[in-house]
């Protein structure tokens, strides 16, 4: 580093563009200039690239001498946004005049352009976390790195929560102790805890005393639009997709120049992009959608014309979230719950992209109660909170993929390799036993104590521990990375095109001839041929919606709290209420004739009669993974009481058990029932934690290397090698008990699948609340939103025998 | 139930839930697709399945022995996953250790692996066959379709009763709500009969159950009945 370096020559450049430097630009220049490592938080379309760019062009500038090799890595976790950063790195180079190459290396990187990266090494080098994983296992690859200056690791919010942010960890770890004067930088978006999110990228990697925390203050007036029916008692109170609402829609798309219209599901943007094509066929040709199991060249396409401004608007799903410098849209309508506010933040960011414009966003709630979040959520934007990200630590398959990947390029010394793995925020608590169990692993295939010769996968070899065998090495680089799928089946024209990837599950649900959508268009199934669907275009009209079992967000604890809050306001009717609270005054009218509204310190149950039954339902808006757990503890401890059977159905507001005979509640019981004492073992009880474990198992099993896919292109080729996650769960349940990958899943199920965490904080509170109960004549306008929803659980204290048999009863009634 | 007595009409099976079954008659004892050498196979490769996993297939099999005393014991396929590994030479001891009894081994498709790897060798302590006729059964590796008109006439009630493997049977039981129960089975057709997988480490393919077909699903070590239809 070269403190006296001048930031003369950026000024100039900025100047001659027209450019003014912004003070956190200026100030990370600084920092960085000085040495220092840091995490710097500005929202997309603000200038962070060239915040991080320029003190390591400057330098070069400054030294004027012949720098071969790489000196700066700039990594991003987007393969499309590659090309993005590296026409800006080419700019301000060209801008500069200084005589440097940029280059991109990822998954998409053909041969030839390897070839020449490698004969003229690109001094600025674009690639991803898993391209930088793979460049680990080359031989040599210390050498290609031996004057890198810094790193900059770009999108660190997307990062941080994921295995993909625990696999970076590792690698700055390793990049820092080849290279101790190493600058390691972090991009982030706003976030709600940016210290942690800068505690989690050095660890103890970067000492506290050597980073700076930069945030870029810019302040965007952000205005929210909740479109809200003409008649509240007409609108749907049960999960519909507001289509209902659709042609308040109309008016902003006739008008709008450029519109994005995000949706939560690709399933939901499918039906919205048919839905509006209906309702507007002038919007045919520009209208258009996007999400992330179609195939990329038509996703291409769609963000190309998007830029060429050649659409009227996109129905999109949290694929076109991710920060593409993006020109900004006019419009952004969010419909139905965003479920979380940083996401909304971001979307409503996408609007009006000049300095000193508006935000605006529409929101579309999808039913009536939903009508609240565009309140709650105005409420939480000005009060700035923000989701915090939680990083996943002590991942153990993330863990073994490194070990072998480090064997592969060079071979590692354990005691080494250990310092450096106890030093990333994700192992930091790693004890000396766990790290044995990990080598042997990967060393003696389980055992520790004894070795057995058929085992070949790291041997050892002078204290240094390498992948000696070619089809290891083969298969392990075809398998690294940390993102999983599910069993995808290719859809492609008959006569040759590809559309997408859909769930297998579903189309093999289709008969050969059945018409279904995807990406816009009606197709009908020809024929499966091994994991490919092929298709023809249909002229039917009415067609199956494929639906994907992944992005089911729950609610998150933040925008929970401020609904609550919206929940508490809405008996009030204050004259300064927010005009959705204004909209909802005949629901609010019927609920509280028919039972109540809570206030804050109360917690609502109800119970009432019906035609199907004896219902009690409760509203903690803890998101819909918590009350799952919630619903199954209830009923288990309600049936510890009396044996008692119940159907559970639950959504993001709250919960419903339903029974055939009368559910025996008063206070005092619910105070007990609702009590967060022995929650941790009440949960084991009551849940299959085997089966959520066995489906996190499944992801822990591929990282680590246990599945193999086949080869590309030669599918038969060593299917003796393939086994099931669920296979290997089973195995290691009945003969390794103690193994680590296997208290991995059941930790994962607790902490991803139930948020227990979160349960054990909605029951401090409830413990806290008085329990206000009503017993109700009819279902209320609360209530009925969960009745609907198509989730039912049915809980049994039965024994297995039972369980079976009242299964094949039902079987038989269908065959 | 760790046992189940089944009746093919005149013939008396007993179905264990060690996942073999045994005829009386004969003194027969029948099991398919134990997939031996597989989990040395994959360590081989560099894939950590427990060892122990490996020997214990031939554990339960000397229980096995211990409680039906064989004279017969009909392999219908899949003994050995692949390339031959050190776990033949396992089996190899087991069989010459139960010398009283005669093993026959119906070829499956991943026996081709073995057989040539013993190219030229193969010892006299196992018979090999395609297929075999054993009244009242016809035992083969892979099950057949049962439609007519498929060119292969069907078998008459109180005539050949065909036994294979080959497929791994599991039964997924579904419970209201998204209850899921999954288990290997035993799965019997008016015509076949497909046997679990005995091995240890073996995956498997869910079947579905038409009318008049009888199944018996295995789990925590039990075996359960599925449909009440009269026996076939």
């Amino acid at each position: 580093m070269h403190p006296e370096t001048s930031t003369g020559p950026a000024l100039d450049w900025f100047r001659k563009s027209d450019w003014v430097p912004q003070s956190f630009q200026t100030a990370t220049w600084e920092a960085c200039l000085h040495g220092f490592s840091g995490l710097l938080s500005a929202p997309t379309g603000t200038g962070k690239t060239y915040a991080l760019l320029i003190p390591f062009l400057l330098e070069a500038l400054h030294a004027n001498k012949e720098k071969a090799g790489c000196c700066l890595l700039w990594i991003t976790p987007i393969r499309a946004l590659a090309r993005e950063i590296e026409i800006s790195v080419q700019r301000a180079l060209t801008g500069l005049g200084l005589d440097w190459k940029v280059g991109v290396r990822t998954g998409d990187t053909t041969q030839r352009i390897r070839r020449q990266q490698a004969k003229d090494q690109p001094q600025v080098l674009i690639t991803t976390p898993e391209s930088l994983q793979m460049l680990f296992t080359q031989a040599g690859y210390p050498d290609l790195l031996a004057g890198l200056q810094g790193v900059v690791v770009d999108e660190w919010h997307e990062l941080l929560g994921s295995k993909r942010g625990v696999q970076m960890q590792l690698s700055l770890a390793h990049l820092k102790t080849m290279i101790p004067s190493l600058r390691i930088w972090g991009i982030s978006a706003t976030l709600g805890n940016l210290e942690e999110a800068a505690e989690v990228l050095f660890g103890g990697v970067v000492l506290p005393e050597k980073r700076k925390l930069i945030t870029a203050a810019l302040h965007k007036e952000i205005v929210i639009h909740t479109l809200l029916p003409d008649q509240v008692t007409t609108y749907p109170w049960a999960g519909h997709l507001g289509i209902r609402l659709a042609d308040k829609l109309l008016p902003l798309l006739r008008e709008g120049k450029s519109t994005l219209i995000f949706t939560n599901t690709r399933a939901q943007c499918e039906i919205w992009y048919r839905h509006l094509l209906e309702m507007l066929p002038e919007l045919a040709g520009y209208l258009a959608m996007h999400h992330g199991s179609m195939s990329r060249e038509l996703r291409d396409w769609v963000e190309a014309e998007l830029h060429a401004g050649n659409l009227r608007a996109v129905v999109c799903t949290s694929s076109l979230d991710l920060g593409v410098d993006f020109r900004p849209v006019e419009t952004v309508i969010q419909v139905g719950s965003p479920k979380g506010i940083a996401r909304f933040l971001q979307r409503a960011g996408r609007s009006g992209h000049r300095p000193g414009a508006l935000s605006e966003i529409y929101f579309l709630p999808t039913h009536a109660l939903e009508m609240l979040e565009g309140a709650a959520l105005r409420e939480a934007v000005e009060a700035g909170d923000l989701e915090a990200r939680l990083p996943p630590v002590r991942c153990f398959d993330v863990l073994i993929q490194y070990l072998v990947t480090r064997a592969l390029g060079g071979g590692f010394e354990p005691r080494k390799l250990f310092r450096e793995v106890l030093a990333t925020f994700a192992f930091s608590s790693l004890s000396t036993t766990e790290w044995e169990w990990v080598l042997s692993f990967v060393s003696t295939g389980g055992h520790t104590l004894q070795a057995y010769p058929e085992f070949s996968r790291i041997v050892v070899e002078e204290g240094i521990w390498h992948v000696r065998d070619r089809e290891v090495a083969l298969r392990h680089r075809l398998q690294m990375g940390t993102i999983t799928s599910d069993t995808m089946m290719q859809v492609k024209y008959v006569k040759g095109g590809y559309l997408g990837s859909i769930e297998e599950w579903f189309i093999r649900s289709l008969r050969p001839g059945e018409v279904f959508w995807f990406a816009g268009q009606a197709l009908s199934l020809v024929r499966i041929r091994e994991m490919t669907a092929l298709v023809r275009k249909s002229r039917d009209t009415k067609g199956r919606i494929p639906s994907w079992q992944g992005g089911r967000l729950p609610l998150s604890s933040e925008l929970g709290t401020h609904l609550r809050r919206q929940i508490y306001q809405l008996a009030d009717r204050s004259p300064e209420a927010s005009p959705e609270l204004v909209a909802l005054v005949p629901l609010v009218q019927i609920q509280e004739r028919d039972s109540a509204i809570p206030r804050e310190g109360q917690f609502l149950v109800e119970t009432f009669q019906s035609r199907e039954g004896f219902h009690m339902t409760c509203y903690p808006l803890e998101g819909r993974l918590v009350h799952e757990g919630l619903g199954a503890l209830i009923a288990w401890r309600l049936s510890r009481n009396k044996p008692q059977s119940f159907s559970i159905a639950m959504n993001d507001y709250g919960i419903e058990w339903l029974s055939d005979q009368p559910i025996a509640v008063d206070e005092g019981v619910l105070q007990q029932l609702f009590s967060p004492e022995e929650l941790g073992r009440h949960l084991e009880a009551c849940l299959h934690a085997i089966a959520l474990a066995g489906r996190r198992f499944r992801d822990i099993a591929a990282i680590s290397g246990l599945l193999f896919r086949g080869y590309p292109g030669k599918p038969r080729k060593e299917r003796h090698l393939q086994a099931s996650g669920d296979l290997f769960f089973q195995v290691f349940q009945e003969y390794e008990p103690d193994n680590l990958l296997l208290q991995q899943a059941f930790g994962e199920a607790m902490e991803y699948q139930l948020e227990e965490n979160r349960l054990r904080n909605a029951l401090d509170r409830v413990a806290r609340q008085e329990i206000l109960l009503k017993r109700c004549a009819r279902a209320t306008p609360f209530a009925f939103p969960i009745m609907v929803d198509r989730l039912r659980e049915k809980l049994s204290s039965e024994r297995l025998e039972d369980r079976i048999r009242k299964m094949t009863a039902a079987l038989e009634k269908s065959v | 139930m760790k046992t189940v007595e089944f009746p093919i009409g005149d013939i008396h099976l007993v179905l264990d839930a060690r996942k073999v079954a045994f005829w009386r008659a004969g003194e027969t004892l029948f099991l398919a697709d134990l997939h031996l050498g597989k989990i040395t196979h994959f360590r081989k490769a560099g894939i950590p399945v427990p060892h122990a996993a490996a020997l214990r297939n031939l554990e339960i099999l000397d229980e096995v022995f211990r409680d039906y005393s064989p004279r017969h014991c009909c392999i219908l396929g899949d003994l050995f996953h692949s390339r031959v590994n050190e776990e033949w030479l396992n089996f190899q001891s087991f069989c010459l250790m139960h010398h009283n009894t005669r093993f026959t081994l119906v070829t499956g498709n991943h026996d081709r692996h073995l057989l040539k790897s013993l190219a030229g060798d193969w010892p006299d302590w196992l018979n090999l066959t395609e297929e075999h006729r054993l009244d009242p059964f016809h035992l083969v590796h892979e099950p057949q379709k049962e439609q007519p008109g498929n060119g292969i006439p069907p078998v008459k009630q109180g005539a050949w009763y065909r036994l294979c493997g080959h497929i791994h049977p599991k039964v997924k039981l579904r419970g209201p709500g998204r209850q899921r129960l999954v288990m290997p089975c035993f799965h019997f057709s008016p015509t076949q009969g497909i046997l679990p997988a005995f091995g240890q480490f073996t995956g498997g393919c869910y079947m579905d159950i038409q009318k008049g077909d009888r199944v018996f699903g295995l789990a925590e070590g039990e075996l359960f009945s599925i449909g009440d239809s009269p026996s076939v």
